[in-house]
């Protein structure tokens, strides 16, 4: 039981240590039944940012990255923050697992705001 | 007195422990639950060994149907199967496994997952078991030039039921896996089995295994994604297969 203990402490030390994302650059993207928007979104590379998702169609979908390791269903009319970074600059797919042919890009370039 | 018995039940279940069947339980479980979606996993486990040990050529499988309905939890039922050495298959337990999803990924510095199983033997003169712990994981995405994923599988064992063992089991699993592309990266994977922690032994004595592993996943859109792990591990002490081949098969549709 000691090391039942211990191991449970341990991972409650672990959440409980490691602090919360710090302020990080939050960007907006919607994902209605015509597709992204914006279609391609500029984030700087190298740094850690938050993409906040909202569902605007009426249906669920599926926000999904194979390039960023990303994947989150958003019920009809909701919002989520997927996490990222930092990146290497480059583009990074991203699309609707429900609907696949809804696919936009995420940019990661040194020049973005 | 009570030290020489204790010491001949180490010797002896050290002496016991090259009979023990392969296990088809050797993957490690990411703290990512994914959500709405309906999955079909096989897992596979075949090992070698001295002839006329336990490990030559034992096999174990394990077939699960898995649902995750919440964001943060998934559920599945496992069937295990296992062939000691020139036997046949047969049904060895019924497994429900549950991991919950902590942490978002990638909001904090560490992912964090809980794992929490109860497994019933199909056969009567076996105990159950339960096992639980955490799930641990760190994206580090510049690693030797490349985005790389670490995690680490901490779990507790004990038996379950009349007939059961009062001591406490550590399982452990590590891997390390470099992301090339989607449909193939390599990783390395090390898996470790203390079967009673009060009594760990030396390392020699303990089940450890590490090897070269390649993850993938192939997605079809609305036909949904097929993910596959295979890997050869290598016995690392003499409590150990000589190697084993294991894989993973796991079939995922969206609802």
């Amino acid at each position: 039981m000691r090391a039942a203990a211990f191991i449970l402490a341990s991972t409650a030390l672990l959440i409980g240590a490691v602090p919360a994302s710090a302020a990080r650059p939050r960007y907006a993207l919607a994902l209605s039944p015509a597709g992204f928007a914006p279609a391609e979104l500029h984030v700087p590379a190298g740094k850690r940012v938050v993409l906040r998702v909202t569902n605007t169609g009426p249906a669920p979908v599926e926000f999904e990255s194979s390039d960023l390791n990303r994947e989150r269903v958003i019920p009809a009319g909701g919002a989520i923050a997927v996490y990222v970074g930092p990146l290497h600059p480059g583009i990074y797919v991203f699309f609707d697992d429900f609907h696949p042919t809804l696919r936009g890009k995420l940019i990661a370039d040194r020049a973005a705001p | 007195m009570t030290r020489a018995i204790l010491r001949a039940a180490l010797l002896g279940a050290a002496l016991l422990a090259p009979l023990a069947p392969a296990r088809a339980d050797l993957h490690v479980r990411w703290p990512v639950v994914d959500y709405r979606e309906v999955e079909y996993e096989q897992n596979g486990l075949i090992s070698f060994g001295r002839a006329g040990s336990g490990f030559d050529r034992a096999q174990s499988y394990s077939n699960a149907i898995g649902v995750g309905i919440l964001p943060s939890w998934e559920i599945e039922l496992e069937g295990e199967s296992q062939a000691a050495p020139g036997e046949g298959l047969r049904m060895d337990a019924v497994t429900m496994e549950n991991t919950f999803q902590l942490t978002e990924p990638g909001e904090y510095e560490f992912n964090l997952g809980f794992y929490a199983e109860y497994s019933r033997s199909v056969r009567r003169d076996q105990p159950g078991s339960v096992t639980f712990g955490p799930i641990v994981q760190k994206e580090l995405p510049d690693f030797l030039g490349t985005d790389s994923i670490h995690t680490l599988n901490l779990f507790l064992t004990h038996d379950a039921g009349p007939g059961g063992s009062h001591a406490t089991g550590l399982v452990y699993a590590w891997q390390s896996l470099l992301y090339l592309n989607a449909f193939a990266s390599p990783a390395i994977e090390i898996y470790g089995n203390i079967p009673d922690i009060a009594h760990a032994g030396h390392f020699d004595e303990q089940e450890t295994l590490a090897g070269p592993v390649l993850v993938g996943a192939v997605r079809m859109g609305r036909w949904g994604t097929l993910k596959y792990q295979a890997g050869y591990l290598v016995g690392l002490t003499s409590a150990s297969p000589r190697g084993a081949v294991r894989w993973q098969l796991e079939y995922e549709l969206a609802f």
